[in-house]
């Protein structure tokens, strides 16, 4: 069943953090409101370079801004692992690895926290 | 001309299959395809019917340190490990003569990344080798690269992105019209040249203005024949400076440009480009 993009800490999470001017500001609430967020591009936000194309720059790019990414969201709630047996270098890879893809979406980066994640909100 | 078209649609519908096989697991990635192909044969020589295939399979063979066991996720956790990936693939026809794609292209990626809140680097070495059905055309490239980035470099809290990239390998001049030209002959050899990219990326809180990107890129030829050098073919650069505005418009502007192997990595033409409505 595809994710849905709702007001759990998942999504409020993933979208505070993105939009955040204290954290990685890549798009202003005013431009891209929570409800229409979800489908919103990784190659269109900020972060994504525009004079290039080389594979391993992005490759880089997406694991450093996916470690500040899951920094920032541990700034936002107290969160625990989903999977204990998972190590937290598994958990930045997952993340960076939609950084990394301009064609996946926010819904994607928050469905990827939220397999990862568990946030207060979840028994 | 209906008869070709006829077995190859019987023939595709018997086969199709573009993706018979792919799994991703954990530090694993395979994906393996075959499909028949109609193929318009070498010098007009008129259609025949093949089939295409391609296997891929990358590895993670090591990955250094861990926190497995642990319920809290660590964001400053390092990330180490050693991938080898390869990819097999070629299209084979009934006539070799008329096979107009290689019978097979192998490509093997070795590398090592490792991230941190440092900074993060990757090195690779790759080979590959290509060959047409005849085995008469036979072509090989070594090369290695390597990258390091920092996010946030100037200012953690900045979100600005730096990242240097290194290549050296082997170049396959076979279409490139100018250096054939320069060197009089249609068959040039094959040579070596090393390249490097900075790109610099900062973002900028005007009300107009996110922010600016600048990227450079410097190509050159190792030990290049004279008649390379007077022609000016033995080193290219291409300088872009990019603002962001609002809503994705942007305001842009490039100096130099790319050699002819890399001239589908151009995204802005020389001189000023806007994306202003």
């Amino acid at each position: 069943m595809a994710y849905e993009w709702r007001e759990n800490m998942a999504c409020v999470g993933t979208y505070k953090v993105l939009e955040g001017s204290n954290f990685l500001d890549q798009f202003e609430d005013v431009d891209i409101p929570f409800n229409k967020a979800a489908n919103v591009k990784m190659g269109s936000l900020r972060y994504y370079p525009r004079t290039t194309t080389n594979p391993d720059i992005i490759e880089l790019l997406g694991l450093q801004i996916g470690r500040r990414f899951l920094t920032l969201l541990m700034k936002v709630y107290t969160v625990k692992k989903e999977n204990p047996q998972r190590t937290s270098a598994d958990i930045i890879e997952s993340i960076a690895a939609v950084f990394q893809d301009k064609d996946k979406t926010i819904k994607d980066l928050a469905e990827v926290v939220d397999d990862n994640i568990k946030f207060p909100d979840e028994a | 001309m209906i008869a070709k078209s006829f077995v190859g649609f019987v023939a595709a519908s018997l086969f199709a299959s573009p993706a018979l096989s792919q799994s991703e697991k954990k530090n694993q990635v395979e994906r393996k395809s075959i499909e028949p192909v109609i193929l318009e044969g070498k010098n007009s020589t008129g259609a025949t019917l093949g089939i295409q295939w391609a296997y891929n399979d990358s590895k993670k063979l090591s990955a250094v340190g861990g926190d497995s066991g642990n319920d809290t996720p660590n964001p400053a956790a390092p990330i180490s490990n050693i991938s080898l990936g390869y990819k097999l693939s070629g299209t084979a026809t009934a006539n070799k003569d008329r096979n107009p794609k290689n019978f097979l292209e192998a490509q093997v990626d070795g590398r090592f990344v490792y991230d941190s809140q440092a900074g993060a680097f990757s090195t690779g070495l790759f080979g590959k080798y290509e060959t047409d059905q005849s085995l008469d055309n036979k072509q090989s490239e070594v090369g290695v690269r390597a990258t390091w980035a920092k996010y946030g470099f100037v200012d953690p809290k900045k979100n600005d992105f730096i990242a240097l990239h290194g290549h050296i390998g082997k170049v396959d001049p076979t279409n490139d019209k100018q250096r054939k030209a320069a060197l009089g002959t249609e068959n040039p050899p094959s040579y070596n040249r090393w390249d490097v990219e900075a790109l610099f990326m900062y973002p900028l809180n005007f009300s107009q203005v996110n922010g600016i990107e600048l990227n450079y890129r410097y190509f050159k030829e190792i030990s290049p024949p004279a008649a390379i050098s007077a022609a000016g073919l033995d080193n290219h650069y291409l300088g872009t400076v990019r603002l962001g505005l609002k809503n994705d418009f942007y305001i842009a502007y490039s100096s130099g440009k790319l050699p002819f192997d890399r001239q589908s990595d151009k995204i802005f033409e020389a001189g000023w480009s806007f994306k202003l409505q």
